[in-house]
C-alpha cells in the first residue's frame, strides 16, 4: 500500500476548486446572468467554453460563480457545525452526570433524523436562501462533531496528566482548552475537511429541491435541477456542474482521508 | 510538636459500582472506611498497603483530587468545604502531587518548560515569565538535571529524568506538603534510591512534609516518620517508623515487611 495515496490528489482537486472560486472575483468569462436568447442550449464554442443554458447563459460562468456560495456554505456550515460541537461536546464531556445526559440525548435525537431532512426541515422554519442553508447545514452538522468532541475528552479526561493539571489548579475550562484541545486537533481538522465535501453536497441536494439558493442565482445544485428537465433532449447541460460536484465533494473527502492517514494514524501512539 | 498542616478525619469513600439490572439498589464499593490521619510540618507520613487497599484515594482526598463519601479533610484547622476560595487556593499552591508515572503525569505535547511554567502561572498571585524562568534555572540543579532539557518533551527523557521534573514542578510553588503516590514505583531501583535521597535532602532543606505512598515495605520505612499500613480502606496497624518495622504487632504488616525485595542497605549505599 502506498503512504498518504488520497492527500496529493485531494488537494490537487480542492486547489482547483478554491482557484475557480478566487479567479470568479476578478475574472468571469462572461456575465453570468446574460441572457442570450439567440443561442440556447449551445454546446461548448470559442465564445462559451461550456456551452449555454436554456435561456443562453455561459455555463461556465455560472459554474464559476456558483463556486463562491457552495464554499462559502461549506466552510461556514461547518465552522458553525465545530464551533457549537466543541461547545456542546465539551460542556457535556465535563459536566456532572445529568447535564450530560440531557445534551447527548438531544444529540442522539437529532443524530436519528436523516441528515437532508433535518436541513429541510430547518430551512422550511428558517426560510430559504444563503444564509439560511448555512444556520441549516451548520446545525446538521452539529451532532457529529459534538460527539466526536465529546468522545475524544472522555477519553483523554483520564488520562494522569489531566489529574495533575488538577493538582495544580487547573480548572475544567482551562484543561480542555490548554490540555485536551492539541489532542483533538488532528481528528478534527480530518472530520472538518470530510464535512465540507458533505456540507457542499447538502447544499446542492437543498438547492436541487429548490429549498437553497433560489433562481437566478447560481448554484450547483440548482444547475443540475434546470438541466434534468432537458437532460432527454440536451444531455450536456448537466455534465458541467455535476463534474465540478463531484470535484468538490470528492476533493475535500479525499483530503480528510489523506489527514486522518497522516495525522491521525500516525499520531496514535 | 510542629505545627500541623494536613488532617483527615473519618475519611471515608465509597465508589458506586455499576448494576447489573435496573431495579437493582445502588452498590457500592467501599474503598476506605473510616479513616483519619494527621501530617505536621516537616513530617513524612508513609502509607503502605497493597494494591486496591484504598491508599492512592486517601492521598488523592487529602489533596482534594476526589471528594470523601464521608468526613473532612482540615488544611490548617479549616474545612476545605467551608473555606474561602482564596484559602482554598492556598491549600491548592501548598499541597501538590508527584504521581507514579511521571511520563503520563505530563502533557506529552507541551515541552519541559511549559509543564514546570504552568502551575506556577495558574496558582502564582504575580506571576511574571521572567520570574517564574529564573525560579526555573534555580530549581533545576537542585533536582539534578541540565538547563538543556527545558526545550524538550516527555517523551525524550528517561523515566528518571522526567520523575525529577514531576519534583521540581511541584517544589516550584514551595508547597508545604507533597503527595508522592508511589512515586518511585515505576523507576529502576538504582534510580529509586536516587530520587528518594533527592526527595530526602529536600526536605531537609525546605522543611517540606510528605504523605508517601507505596506497597513497598522498606521504602515506606526508609522515608517516614510514622507509618500506617492499609488494608481494604482500613488502618490495621499504625507506629513511629523503626518501631513498627522491627516489631510489628500484626502478622499482616510482618509479611509486608518480609516481602519487600527493596534492601534498605542499598538505599544506605547510595547515600
Amino acid at each position: 500500500m502506498k503512504k498518504h495515496s488520497s492527500l496529493l490528489p485531494g488537494l490537487l482537486l480542492v486547489a482547483l476548486i478554491l482557484a475557480m472560486c478566487l479567479i470568479s472575483f476578478f475574472w468571469l468569462p462572461m456575465d453570468p446572468n446574460k441572457m442570450d436568447t439567440a443561442n440556447r442550449f449551445a454546446l461548448p464554442t470559442f465564445s462559451h467554453w461550456l456551452g449555454t443554458d436554456q435561456f443562453g447563459r455561459d455555463v461556465l460562468s455560472r459554474v464559476m460563480i456558483a463556486s463562491r456560495s457552495a464554499l462559502l456554505v461549506g466552510l461556514g456550515s461547518v465552522s458553525v457545525g465545530t464551533a457549537a460541537g466543541l461547545l456542546l461536546g465539551s460542556l457535556a464531556a465535563m459536566a456532572g452526570p445529568r447535564l450530560q445526559a440531557l445534551i447527548m440525548r438531544i444529540i442522539d435525537g437529532f443524530m436519528a433524523f436523516p441528515g437532508i431532512l433535518l436541513a429541510m426541515m430547518l430551512v422550511a422554519v428558517l426560510g430559504k436562501g444563503l444564509i439560511n442553508s448555512v444556520i441549516a447545514i451548520g446545525i446538521f452538522m452539529i451532532p457529529s462533531f459534538s460527539r466526536l468532541v465529546y468522545s475524544m475528552i472522555l477519553e483523554n479526561k483520564t488520562r494522569l496528566y489531566v489529574k495533575a493539571a488538577r493538582s495544580y489548579g487547573c480548572r475544567s475550562g482551562q484543561i480542555v482548552i490548554s490540555h485536551i484541545f492539541p489532542d483533538m486537533l488532528p481528528r478534527l481538522i480530518t472530520q472538518f475537511s470530510s464535512a465540507v465535501g458533505g456540507a457542499i453536497l447538502t447544499e446542492s441536494s437543498l438547492s436541487f429541491l429548490g429549498l437553497g439558493i433560489q433562481p437566478p442565482s447560481a448554484s450547483w445544485g440548482l444547475m443540475l435541477s434546470e438541466a434534468r428537465q432537458f437532460v432527454l433532449s440536451y444531455p450536456f447541460l448537466a455534465v458541467a456542474p455535476g463534474a465540478v460536484l463531484l470535484v468538490a465533494a470528492l476533493g475535500f473527502n479525499l483530503v480528510g482521508d489523506g489527514l486522518n492517514d497522516r495525522l491521525v494514524k500516525r499520531g496514535s501512539r | 510538636m510542629s505545627e500541623l498542616i494536613l488532617e483527615g478525619q473519618n475519611l471515608v469513600k465509597d465508589y458506586p459500582l455499576k448494576k447489573e439490572v435496573f431495579w437493582e439498589k445502588p452498590k457500592t464499593l467501599r474503598a476506605l472506611s473510616g479513616v483519619s490521619l494527621k501530617l505536621a510540618q516537616g513530617q513524612t507520613v508513609g502509607i503502605v498497603g497493597e494494591s486496591g487497599s484504598g491508599k492512592s484515594t486517601l492521598g488523592e482526598i487529602l489533596g482534594d483530587l476526589q471528594r470523601p463519601s464521608k468526613g473532612t479533610v482540615l488544611y490548617q484547622g479549616q474545612n476545605l468545604r467551608t473555606m474561602k476560595q482564596a484559602e482554598y487556593r492556598r491549600f491548592r499552591r501548598n499541597v501538590q502531587f508527584i504521581f507514579q508515572n511521571p511520563k503520563e503525569s505530563m502533557n506529552p505535547y507541551f515541552t519541559i518548560e511549559k509543564i514546570l511554567m504552568e502551575p506556577m502561572k495558574r496558582l502564582d498571585d504575580d506571576f511574571s515569565p521572567a520570574q517564574a524562568q529564573q525560579k526555573i534555572q534555580t530549581i533545576l540543579p537542585q533536582v539534578g538535571l541540565e538547563p538543556d532539557c527545558l526545550s524538550r518533551r516527555p517523551a525524550e527523557l528517561s523515566g528518571g529524568q522526567c520523575q525529577r521534573i514531576a519534583i521540581a514542578r511541584a517544589l516550584l510553588l514551595n508547597p508545604q506538603v507533597i503527595v508522592c503516590d508511589e512515586c518511585v514505583s515505576a523507576l529502576d531501583v538504582s534510580i529509586q534510591a536516587q530520587i528518594l535521597n533527592l526527595l530526602k535532602s529536600l526536605q531537609r532543606r525546605y522543611g517540606t512534609s510528605y504523605l508517601f505512598i507505596s506497597h513497598d515495605m522498606s521504602v515506606v520505612h526508609y522515608m517516614s516518620d510514622t507509618i500506617f499500613v492499609l488494608v481494604k480502606g482500613q488502618v490495621i496497624e499504625q507506629g513511629v517508623g523503626a518501631e513498627l518495622m522491627h516489631h510489628p504487632k500484626q502478622a499482616y504488616t510482618s509479611s509486608l515487611i518480609s516481602s519487600s525485595l527493596f534492601a534498605e542497605d542499598a538505599l544506605c549505599a547510595v547515600q
